[in-house]
C-alpha cells in the first residue's frame, strides 16, 4: 500500500492509504477530498496537482505540465507521495 | 468581399485570431499558433472506431426483457442522443469552417464533426440490432414534442450565427433586409454570437450529453444492454475530447490570448452565459421528468438524475473558471466515473486495440545534452 499525503487540498490535510490501482483523482474522490476535474481523460487540465514528494506512473496527456505538476486523473502512485494544489 | 475557398492573400497564420481573420488558404501544420488543437486532432484520429466492431446481439434479448417503462427510458434516451449528434455532425462544419482563420483549428473542427457522424451511425447500429422495426424509432423523433423542444434549444445559437455570418461573408458589414427581417451585421456583434454559440456547444457536449450517458450506463450497471454501453463509452470518450476543445477555445477567448475583442465580449456576456447554463439545466430536468414519467428503474430515477445534472453543470462551469450555480457538490452517481475514466480497463496489447498507440510516431526533439557524445566509446 502507498500513502498519499494530502497537503491542504480544498481545506483538507490528511493521509490516505491506497493500493495504487486507481488514479489519484478516483482515490481522492473516494476519500471525499474534492478537486476540480472535467474530462477525466488527460485532455482538459482541470485536475492539475503539485507533486511535492514521491513518484507516480503518469499516462500520456495533452496538457503541457510544468516540472512537478501532475494530472490527478492520469497518474497512479508508485511510492508514498505528497500532493498539494497547483498554486 | 465575398468568401473564397482559397484566400489568395499572403498571411501569417501565427498572428491571425482563431476566427474572423483571413480565411485559411494553405492547410499547413508545420507551425501552429495553438498547438492544443493539433494535439486534439491527433488524439481524435487515434480514437477512430467503427460501431460494427461492437457486438450488440445480446442487447436484443435484454431489450425484450425490459419492462415497458424501461423500454421508454432506453429508446427516448437514444432518440435524444440521435438528435444531439445529428446537430453536432453537421453544425461545427457549417457554422465555424467559413469563419475560421487557423489551419490547425480548421482541421480540428473537421475531425471533430466527422467523429460525430460515427456516433450517428452507431445509433442506427444499436437500434437495428434491438428492434424488429428500426424505422419506427427514427420516425418518432420528429413527432415527439419533448424532443423537438430540445432541438430548438440546441440549435438556436447555431442558426443565428450561421444567418449573420453568411450575410457578412456575402455582403460585409452593414444593415440589410432579407425576407422582411432586418439584420444589423457588424463584426463585433458576430464575435459576440460566435462566443455564445461556442458556449452553447460546450453546454450541449459537456452537460446535456452526460445526462444521456448516465441513463445508458445505469442499464449496464445492472448487466443489461451492455453492448449499447460499450458503444456509449466510446462516444463518451470522444465527447470528453470535444468538450476540451470548446473549453480551450472559450478559455483562450476569455483570457484575451486570442482576439482582444473576445475578452471584452466574454466579460459582457457573463450573466447571459450563466443564464444559458441555468436554462439548459432546467430543460434537462424537464427531460428527466419525461424519461421517468412511467416509473423509474433500478439504480436511477428522475430525482437522482437531476442531482447528477446539477453536479455536472457545476463541474463544467468550474472548468471555465466560473462560479458553480448549484449546491450539489458531490457526485450522486459515483459509478459513472468508472465508465468515464479512460484507462480503467487494462488490456494486453494483443487482445485489443490500444487507443493511445500511434503507429510510426517518433520523437524528433533533441536537447543539447542529447548531442554530447564525448563519453561514448565503442
Amino acid at each position: 500500500m502507498f500513502r498519499i499525503d494530502v497537503d491542504n487540498i480544498n481545506g483538507k490535510t490528511e493521509s490516505l492509504y491506497v493500493f495504487g490501482e486507481e488514479s489519484i483523482l478516483t482515490e481522492l474522490e473516494a476519500h471525499n477530498v474534492l478537486i476540480n476535474y472535467s474530462c477525466r481523460q488527460g485532455h482538459c487540465g482541470s485536475c492539475i496537482l503539485k507533486l511535492v514528494d514521491g513518484e507516480v506512473l503518469h499516462q500520456e496527456c495533452l496538457v503541457p505540465l510544468a516540472e512537478g505538476e501532475i494530472l490527478a486523473c492520469q497518474s497512479k502512485p508508485t511510492t508514498d507521495i505528497k500532493i498539494a494544489t497547483k498554486d | 468581399m465575398s468568401y473564397s475557398i482559397f484566400n489568395q492573400t499572403v498571411n501569417d497564420t501565427l498572428t491571425e485570431p482563431m476566427f474572423f481573420g483571413d480565411s485559411v488558404n494553405v492547410a499547413r501544420f508545420d507551425q501552429q499558433k495553438f498547438e492544443m488543437f493539433e494535439k486534439l486532432t491527433e488524439k481524435q484520429l487515434s480514437f477512430f472506431w467503427r460501431p460494427e466492431e461492437i457486438d450488440v446481439s445480446k442487447d436484443k434479448i435484454d431489450f425484450a426483457k425490459l419492462r415497458t417503462n424501461e423500454k421508454h427510458i432506453f429508446v427516448s434516451n437514444l432518440q435524444y442522443q440521435i438528435l444531439l449528434d445529428s446537430v453536432q455532425g453537421r453544425s461545427p462544419n457549417i457554422a465555424f469552417l467559413p469563419i475560421v482563420s487557423l489551419p490547425e483549428l480548421e482541421n480540428w473542427i473537421e475531425t471533430w464533426s466527422f467523429s460525430e457522424t460515427i456516433h450517428s451511425r452507431s445509433y442506427t447500429h444499436i437500434i437495428r440490432a434491438i428492434m424488429n422495426e428500426p424505422s419506427i424509432v427514427f420516425d418518432e423523433i420528429m413527432k415527439t414534442d419533448e424532443i423537438i423542444q430540445r432541438a430548438t434549444s440546441v440549435s438556436e445559437h447555431y442558426d443565428e450565427l450561421i444567418k449573420y455570418s453568411q450575410a457578412y461573408l456575402l455582403h460585409g458589414e452593414g444593415k440589410y433586409e432579407f425576407n422582411n427581417e432586418k439584420l444589423d451585421v457588424n463584426l463585433y456583434g458576430l464575435k459576440r454570437l460566435l462566443y455564445l454559440t461556442i458556449m452553447s456547444v460546450n453546454i450541449l457536449e459537456a452537460v446535456r450529453f452526460y445526462v444521456s450517458f448516465a441513463c445508458s450506463f445505469a442499464f449496464a450497471e445492472r448487466k443489461v444492454m451492455e453492448g449499447n454501453a460499450k458503444i456509449i463509452k466510446l462516444i463518451a470518450r470522444d465527447e470528453a475530447l470535444h468538450l476540451t476543445g470548446t473549453q480551450h477555445m472559450i478559455n483562450l477567448m476569455r483570457d484575451g490570448k486570442d482576439d482582444p475583442d473576445m475578452k471584452k465580449i466574454a466579460k459582457d456576456c457573463e450573466s447571459e452565459v450563466i443564464q444559458m447554463f441555468k436554462d439548459a439545466a432546467k430543460q434537462e430536468k424537464e427531460w428527466a421528468e419525461y424519461l421517468f414519467r412511467d416509473g423509474s428503474m433500478i439504480g436511477l430515477n428522475a430525482e437522482i438524475l437531476k442531482q447528477y445534472l446539477e453536479y455536472i453543470t457545476n463541474v463544467r462551469m468550474e472548468a471555465l473558471n466560473m462560479k458553480p450555480i448549484f449546491k450539489q457538490n458531490t457526485n450522486p452517481l459515483p459509478w459513472m466515473n468508472h465508465w468515464l475514466d479512460s484507462d480503467i480497463v487494462q488490456v494486453a496489447p494483443q487482445e485489443t486495440e490500444i487507443t493511445s498507440y500511434l503507429v510510426s510516431a517518433i520523437d524528433n526533439t533533441m536537447s543539447p545534452e542529447d548531442e554530447d557524445f564525448s563519453d561514448f566509446k565503442l
